[in-house]
């Protein structure tokens, strides 16, 4: 299946995600807690990012057999290794609702003992991929406010034109204003994404 | 980051320059450093946005099959809406909880109101299913008092009380 999904084979996509999706829907409750609407974020957020790690080499088969960080064969199984996104996912949900954590879960006794450790965090999202800028940019972009990854994903993925933009955007006022709205966020998302590099080369 | 470069870069980008406008416009981005790094960094914007949203299509199609094939499993047949059974974190689904729930709460509270008024409050209903109806007197509203007194019953004492203070004072009921 991983195989399956680095050559965007579409079924073997389909079974994996079909694979994921019901162990996660299993075992999450015992791990953390959540809201229903966050759950389902949080699994989408995985999938991607697993999918993202296949495709950039950071697990791929040899072999027949799975392999990991410095070519070693995962420890676990994939499904354990895509429950570990989730729980870096969940870290990063309950970074933004801090009163969520739920004692009686895994997690939430790990974050209440703990606390959120970022540096840690940091290590164990990106670890050491040579495409760190670009996995960092990735991910920051995925946290982007809602409005700009709207801008954004019309002009840079719809391909639309700031006019048309502007049509499907009602509430910004007029073209130039949306030219500044773009360029404030492509410079906060570049701003945002060096302070992680740095943080994240600080402790490495 | 240069805002009015910006425009230049998106025009590159999208391949919206003649091939005069090309050549000056690369010769200037390979003569400046931070030009450069803003061509750079656009592009790596579009791969990164573009590669989500491809994911994020594929992940819709994905659940939508997921739904249809465990609705077929659920049901034994294909006969299904193509709407998801359930999609975790839909409104549609949150509503209709909270709907379900209101109307069992609901129904809880009818049947207990209509309990409490069917036997405690209703003075006309069958006698013959309470217990220890032998030891009821029932009070006749045609203004017959019941012989003898019933115990703890204040209508013999304290009616006769105020009885006796009504006729000390002359009052007249009737006026």
């Amino acid at each position: 299946m991983v195989a399956g999904m680095y050559n965007g084979d579409r079924l073997l996509q389909y079974k994996l995600y079909e694979y994921c999706y019901r162990y996660y829907y299993e075992k999450y409750r015992s791990i953390f807690y959540a809201t229903e609407d966050a759950v389902a974020d949080i699994f989408q957020d995985s999938f991607i990012q697993f999918w993202e790690n296949i495709e950039c080499g950071k697990i791929y088969v040899e072999d027949n057999v799975v392999k990991g960080k410095d070519g070693k064969p995962l420890c676990g199984s994939i499904r354990t290794y895509f429950m570990g996104i989730a729980r870096l996912k969940y870290l990063e949900w309950v970074r933004e609702h801090p009163f969520s954590a739920d004692p009686e879960t895994e997690m939430g006794k790990k974050i209440k003992s703990d606390g959120f450790d970022e540096q840690e965090y940091l290590e164990m999202t990106y670890g050491d991929s040579d495409n760190i800028k670009l996995e960092i940019l990735a991910h920051v972009i995925s946290h982007m406010p809602a409005r700009c990854y709207e801008i954004l994903t019309k002009f840079y993925y719809e391909g639309k034109d700031l006019d048309k933009i502007l049509e499907e955007i009602p509430s910004i006022e007029s073209k130039n204003a949306l030219k500044t709205k773009k360029y404030k966020c492509m410079e906060n998302l570049r701003e945002v994404a060096n302070d992680t590099y740095n943080r994240y080369i600080k402790d490495i | 980051m240069n805002k009015d470069f910006q425009d230049r870069i998106d025009d590159y980008i999208f391949d919206r320059m003649s091939v005069e406008d090309r050549d000056r416009f690369e010769a200037e981005v390979n003569s400046d450093d931070a030009k450069k790094e803003q061509l750079e960094f656009t592009r790596n914007v579009k791969r990164a946005v573009t590669s989500r949203e491809e994911k994020l299509a594929r992940i819709r199609e994905m659940k939508l099959m997921y739904d249809e094939r465990h609705i077929v499993a659920a049901t034994g047949t294909a006969d299904s809406s193509p709407a998801p059974a359930y999609m975790p974190g839909s409104p549609k689904r949150t509503l209709k909880r909270v709907l379900l729930w209101a109307s069992g709460i609901a129904a809880i509270l009818a049947v207990g109101l209509f309990t409490v008024n069917t036997y405690f409050m209703d003075s006309s209903f069958d006698e013959e299913g309470i217990r220890g109806i032998e030891d009821i007197e029932i009070f006749d509203p045609s203004g017959d008092v019941p012989n003898g007194t019933v115990p703890g019953d204040t209508n013999s004492v304290d009616t006769t009380v105020i009885d006796n203070e009504k006729n000390n004072e002359g009052i007249n009921e009737n006026e």
